[in-house]
């Protein structure tokens, strides 16, 4: 209880480093998550109209997240990346990939083949098969590997700090290194309030963004 | 294939006199309707929405289509109030397959490929579909190419069938041809046993009696009780039944004014009845022309 006060002590005599290193945080999850997602879902749609492409992109997002964050890290200092914001945001970006990746494979993949056929039977074209059929039915599920790319993404930023990149990695260190756990909490709450935050608000928006036709089924 | 989804391996396809590849696919899909047996509606997509799909690939306005869309669910008597705003999951399988009809209709095609459409329905709902698509088919006058692998439902709808065997047409005619005269014995097969002998026993007599050259008054005192004859547009099935139930040789054949025109014997019923196909099994496909 006492560590408790001493955080809530320690955040309102330092709210501004605090606020500081949130935002920091909010910006070191932003730019690789906008980057993971312009650039994984396209690729991953083109991947869906080129076979052969998917086992390659899957394996190689697959591949990023299966390296050990903090050897990813150290793997990018190693060749040359430097420190500091630069190699945080390639390897959250590249950690990020593959729910989304997955995801979207899954979703586009997923859409039923009566309703393509009888689209397609129609006269779509193929842009119109991708933006009328596909994408709108497949949005459910490609909105939630965002999420969980992005849940993943706002825990592992802290590590950022380990090699300068700020945020609020840098409260935990510092309070790791000062031995002071009010410190460490100041960070590690905001944290996980972020990480619950970005769940709840995405789970909202998966919601909305569900097709009003398939919500009465699926909830 | 009409659609260009499948292409030919050999042979052309005309539409109005034109080669079909004449047209780009797309183009062409837009023009012809299409039904699928698993019906396909979009289920992110209203029920008003579904319907005039191709409309809207047209690039027609909203509210256009929406009056569109109305005036087709009116035409089966599906409630635009209740229906317009509904989504596909909604329905039962029956009301999809009604709109996936109807959806097919709202762009006005001059023709419409219909791949076993009430193939995946009850038998019920399937009848009922039939009933309807003949209605609807009474008031707007389509080509539909209709797909099936039922002949009872060939039958039904057809004016015309085309009956196909390993990608070749074996016969092509009006469903009565092909029930009196099958081409060969996988026809016969085809059709299946019953129904030809259901079809023979309800020709007329006309065509099965045998004529009497010199045709003889009913006064003549030559036939014995005017109830024991037939008249010629009478079914084969009743000149059986009054020989089995009389026990008769011959039934004689009387015009309405009791001339005697022919006479039907009950070896002539056994030889006509007796040249029906022998198997039963049914096989292949049957493309119907409607």
């Amino acid at each position: 209880m006492q560590l408790i006060s001493e955080t809530i002590k320690f955040i309102a005599t330092h709210s501004d480093d605090v606020l500081k290193a949130i935002w920091e945080h909010l910006f070191i999850v932003a730019i690789p998550m906008g980057l993971a997602i312009l650039i994984a879902v396209p690729l991953t749609i083109l991947a869906t109209r080129i076979p052969r492409f998917y086992p390659w992109l899957l394996g190689f997002s697959n591949a990023m997240q299966t390296i050990p964050s903090l050897a990813l890290l150290a793997l990018l200092i190693a060749i040359g990346m430097g420190l500091g914001l630069l190699p945080t945001v390639i390897a959250l970006f590249l950690y990020a990939l593959m729910p989304i990746v997955r995801n979207t494979f899954v979703g586009i993949t997923g859409v039923s083949r009566e309703v393509k056929d009888a689209a397609i039977g129609m006269g779509v074209t193929n842009w119109q098969l991708l933006w009328m059929i596909e994408l709108p039915l497949a949005l459910k599920v490609i909105i939630a590997g965002i999420r969980s790319a992005l849940v993943g993404t706002i825990g592992f930023a802290t590590l950022g700090a380990l090699i300068g990149a700020g945020g609020l990695g840098e409260l935990i260190m510092r309070g790791l290194s000062m031995a002071a756990n009010d410190i460490v909490l100041a960070g590690t709450l905001p944290a996980m309030l972020l990480a619950f935050l970005a769940e709840f608000l995405m789970g909202r928006l998966e919601i909305k963004l569900t097709p009003r036709g398939l919500r009465s089924i699926r909830h | 294939m009409v659609n260009r989804l499948v292409e030919p391996t050999s042979g052309t396809i005309e539409i109005d006199g034109k080669d079909y590849k004449s047209y780009h696919p797309v183009e062409l899909r837009r023009r012809l309707g299409y039904v699928i047996q698993q019906v396909g509606l979009i289920p992110h997509l209203t029920i008003a929405e579904n319907i005039t799909f191709v409309l809207k690939l047209k690039g027609v306005k909203e509210n256009e289509r929406r009056a569109r869309a109305e005036e087709l669910l009116k035409l089966i008597e599906m409630s635009p109030d209740v229906f317009m705003d509904r989504y596909p999951l909604e329905l039962s399988g029956g009301q999809q397959q009604r709109i996936g009809v109807l959806r097919a209709l709202a762009h006005d095609p001059d023709i419409i490929l219909m791949d076993e459409p009430f193939g995946a329905l009850d038998p019920i709902t399937r009848e009922q579909l039939q009933d309807e698509l003949k209605r609807l088919q009474r008031s707007v006058h389509k080509t539909i190419v209709f797909v099936t692998h039922d002949m009872d439902e060939a039958v039904r709808m057809a004016d015309r069938i085309v009956i196909m065997r390993n990608g070749d047409i074996v016969q092509a005619e009006s469903p009565e041809k092909i029930l009196r005269a099958p081409a060969d014995e996988f026809v016969a097969n085809f059709i299946g046993r019953q129904r030809l002998l259901r079809q023979k026993t309800e020709m007329p007599v006309r065509d099965i009696m045998s004529k009497v050259v010199v045709p003889i008054s009913a006064q003549s005192g030559m036939n014995q009780g005017l109830e024991l004859t037939v008249r010629p547009d009478s079914t084969v099935l009743t000149s059986i039944q009054l020989i089995l139930a009389h026990n008769l040789d011959s039934i004689q054949v009387a015009d309405s004014d009791g001339t005697i025109v022919g006479i039907v014997t009950r070896n002539s019923l056994v030889d006509f009845l007796d040249d029906v196909g022998s198997a039963d099994k049914e096989a292949g496909s049957a493309k119907v022309v409607s």
